[in-house]
């Protein structure tokens, strides 16, 4: 059941410019992952940007996308826009027709009653309240926050006949982002954590795929790696 | 049933696993196999690794309990249940182990086609150079490890729907000593665990530990520790910050 429903996720190449949800739906979406979604001391460090129907502004954060790959490659390869073998990332492409898109940041997370009387009274220090902190040492157990909150909103919207995507190519550097987005470009802002969009999928990456050959070519292109090579069952005591 | 209905039938279990009932290793393998087809990930890499300790590895999951015990005491923890503690809660056992304990860890990734065939494409074969995921000298560096969170967190939240239609409850820890890449030495900066074990009592953890996972079925009982997080009249209510705390529309 779950994996008819979460199964039914496929990246998006280019979404609907025709089917747009409304912010009502988008609204509903998101408080139902959220109402679903744990996270460690109930600090839900994390805050969801929601950027709505703007073309010009999701070229814009296409563009800090693309640009990363293209700062990454010329790192790696030296090679740049201009080289023979460039091309943009097709991957990429969902961010701009995206109809939606979530920024998602660390934030700054004071305790709930509970923590706050239980550090309180063992004389710890409550370190999410801290920006030094949640900005730098704290991203690893904030990130696995937003994975499992990501996952709870992905179900809801494909519950409701939606599709997502999820990106997480983009500047570190806060000064390349826009000052229209202070909320990561001013000094106190944080860089994302995880960039998702969300629309009518009106081309998905796999057909991209199968129209070049390529799956056809080989069946296992761009499949995830055996189970052996993730999962490893320790059997018995090792004393 | 929605995944509303499904999602909010997950409750942390913290002292009422079930010793009677114990899910088969055949079930948890089939969980995770059907989970790692709907989870996704960057290039499809899975920059992570999960030890599965079970039933028969009762060592191995006393160890992790103590690795997981930055304190003494908290809702956690309260590992050495002391005659006063379980005097106080009139309990005269603490049904706090579960049976299958999942060990997440960082992971250097093999290359899959497309990488390969990129990497070729731009560099005679050199992906490492191009993908973190891959690369002995980068994978442990702080932003693939925080690719490699997101990542885990997809995926557990993925397990934790197939274990909910299983009738399994699943529980997570994230209160351990970490493990911190120092590029400039080499190596990680361990932290010490102060009140228990440290991930070097488990040899077969030898890259950065992201995340506990248990699973089991619970118990037909109270689970003491349980955390009360809608019930304002009783004491420590861990309640949610609004959504407006987390979620601001832009124009």
């Amino acid at each position: 059941m779950i994996e008819d429903s979460l199964g039914k996720r496929k990246h998006v190449m280019h979404y609907d410019a025709q089917i747009i949800p409304t912010k009502e739906e988008v609204e509903e979406i998101l408080r139902i992952g959220y109402s679903l979604a744990t996270s460690k001391q109930k600090a839900y460090a994390y805050k969801f940007h929601v950027l709505g129907p703007n073309k010009e502004r999701s070229k814009k954060l296409y563009n800090i996308a693309e640009g990363r790959k293209i700062d990454v490659d010329f790192e790696a390869y030296g090679t740049t826009t201009e080289s023979e073998n460039y091309s943009e990332n097709c991957g990429l492409f969902h961010i701009i027709s995206a109809p939606y898109t979530f920024l998602i940041t660390p934030r700054i997370a004071p305790p709930n009653p509970h923590f706050k009387y239980w550090y309180d009274s063992t004389g710890s220090k409550w370190q999410l309240a801290d920006w030094e902190f949640i900005n730098t040492r704290n991203r690893e157990t904030t990130g696995i926050d937003v994975g499992m909150v990501a996952k709870a909103i992905t179900g809801a919207a494909l519950d409701r006949g939606w599709d997502v995507s999820y990106n997480s190519c983009f500047y570190n550097d806060k000064k390349k982002w826009p000052k229209s987005l202070p909320f990561i470009s001013s000094e106190r802002g944080f860089r994302p954590i995880l960039m998702m969009t969300l629309g009518k999928g009106k081309k998905y990456f796999y057909e991209r795929l199968q129209e070049d050959g390529t799956i056809i070519r080989d069946p296992k292109y761009n499949t995830a790696p055996l189970f052996e090579e993730i999962f490893e069952f320790i059997d018995g005591d090792t004393k | 049933m929605s995944i509303e209905e499904l999602f909010s039938k997950r409750r942390q279990i913290r002292a009422a696993w079930d010793y009677e009932k114990i899910p088969s290793k055949e079930l948890i393998y089939s969980l995770l196999s059907r989970t790692l087809n709907i989870s996704p990930s960057k290039q499809n890499l899975y920059p992570f690794k999960i030890h599965a300790f079970g039933p028969d590895d009762e060592n191995e999951r006393r160890i992790v309990e103590q690795i997981c015990c930055l304190y003494t005491s908290g809702s956690v923890n309260n590992w050495e249940e002391s005659p006063e503690f379980i005097a106080q809660n009139r309990v005269s056992k603490v049904q706090k182990d579960a049976p299958w304990v999942l060990v997440f860890e960082l992971r250097k990734c093999k290359a899959n086609t497309f990488v390969k065939e990129y990497g070729e494409m731009h560099d005679g074969g050199n992906a490492q150079n191009r993908f973190t995921q891959i690369d002995e000298n980068r994978f442990r560096e702080g932003a693939n490890k925080t690719l490699s969170a997101i990542e885990t967190g997809m995926f557990i939240k993925c397990l934790a729907g197939l274990c909910l239609e299983n009738n399994l409850a699943i529980s997570y820890i994230k209160s351990f000593p970490e493990w911190t890449w120092k590029g400039q030495r080499s190596e990680y900066s361990k932290n010490r665990n102060k009140v228990g074990l440290s991930w070097d009592s488990l040899p077969q953890i030898t890259e950065a530990p992201l995340i506990v996972v248990q699973i089991g079925y619970k118990a037909a009982i109270d689970d003491l520790l349980a955390t009360n997080v809608n019930d304002p009249s009783r004491p420590f209510l861990e309640d949610k910050p609004s959504i407006d705390e987390i979620v601001q529309f832009n124009k």
